[in-house]
């Protein structure tokens, strides 16, 4: 009987996994934390405590429960559901206090959300900024998105018009060319990945490419234009 | 398997209307600078009894109707663009003296949608007003 719990830990710790994996693109990473290590044992032991629940006082979820298999699946699943439940929610002036053990999962997540954000975001400046040091923010701020989401499959309108509002938004801002650049690689990489931008703005520089002091040929001509009537 | 295509609509549809909400401030702006050089050139051509003015000043006012009923989107203003050039066109025939007098209105005119064209970054309607501005 001893196997069962062990599937049951793992289908737990599996379910915890997911939800890491959809917090976080790279698994290699979540390993890498003592918290996600901490979050994916208590997933893993609650499914055991919902098992043995299940199993105990032989409480009946229809059909499902009538096989150990069936018996597993709920316990694996419904310990998210316990970890996430929370019996009070007690308010602190502006804050909302949950009491229950989702206050205690929080923490982890939390901690492991923090540690990996601020391990990811100096890999990825480094990255980005070396991706986008001679990339004119002008004039990639359209084409550079274009290329990379035609490439993707799996992009929904939605995240591409939020992609495009942000962009806009960039743009607007008083800021150095510089720092709209690298934000610029931020953004789109979010999307995409470090990997299809890099490929992306290597393959074309030429369109991309920042010539300091030389302004472009229509822009040029523009001001040119507006001189010459103002 | 469900093929998937890639689409890049939500993109694009999403930068365009991102832009034309950034721009319509400036739409309204350069709308009501135009309207009134537009009004001065009326004015001036109510002084001049010719037939020869008789094209132009329809051009002028069908111009200025398409001002009052639009020019709230990057479209519009390429066709208000396209107008104004024809505009210039009829405007290099009209005589010396003529020309003269309407100048100071057309170049500010010229001005504001060169200008609103640099703002709006959009590269058809840069096209267009490098036409405009080339055409004089």
């Amino acid at each position: 009987m001893a196997y069962l719990y062990i599937i049951t830990f793992l289908v737990g710790c599996i379910s915890a996994l997911a939800e890491l994996l959809s917090r976080y693109d790279r698994i290699g990473q979540i390993f890498a934390f003592f918290s996600s290590w901490i979050y994916l044992f208590i997933n893993g032991s609650a499914a055991i405590l919902a098992y043995w629940f299940i199993s105990e006082y032989n409480l009946d979820f229809g059909t499902l429960t009538k096989t150990e298999i069936g018996k597993i699946v709920i316990a694996g699943t419904s310990s998210m559901i316990i970890l996430r439940s929370s019996f009070a929610s007690i308010k602190n002036g502006n804050k909302n206090i949950e009491a229950g053990l989702a206050a205690i999962t929080s923490v982890f997540l939390r901690n492991a959300d923090r540690v990996l954000d601020r391990k990811r975001s100096i890999e990825d400046y480094k990255e980005i900024e070396q991706i986008m040091q001679n990339v004119a923010f002008n004039k990639a701020k359209v084409d550079l998105p274009l290329i990379c989401l035609g490439m993707m499959k799996n992009v929904t309108l939605e995240e591409q018009q939020l992609l495009a509002n942000d962009i806009i938004k960039l743009s607007e801002k008083a800021v150095s060319e510089k720092a709209k650049s690298i934000n610029l690689g931020v953004l789109v990489s979010d999307t995409t990945g470090l990997k299809l931008l890099k490929e992306v703005v290597s393959s074309n520089m030429d369109i991309f490419s920042r010539e300091e002091g030389k302004e472009n040929e229509k822009t040029q001509k523009i001001n040119e234009l507006l001189n010459k009537y103002k | 398997m469900e093929k998937k295509s890639s689409n890049i609509s939500g993109f694009i549809d999403g930068y365009k209307a991102g832009n034309l909400s950034l721009m319509s401030n400036n739409f309204y702006i350069k709308k009501n600078d135009i309207s009134f050089h537009i009004d001065n050139i009326l004015n001036n051509l109510k002084d001049i009894n010719s037939n020869e003015i008789k094209n132009f000043d329809s051009e002028i006012r069908s111009l200025k109707s398409s001002i009052l009923y639009g020019l709230d989107s990057f479209d519009s203003w390429q066709m208000f663009g396209e107008s104004l050039n024809s505009i210039l066109d009829s405007y290099k025939k009209l005589n010396k003296k003529t020309q003269d007098l309407l100048f100071p209105d057309i170049k500010k005119v010229i001005y504001h949608f060169i200008d609103l064209a640099k703002k709006s970054e959009e590269p058809k309607l840069i096209e267009i007003a490098i036409e405009v501005g080339e055409n004089l």
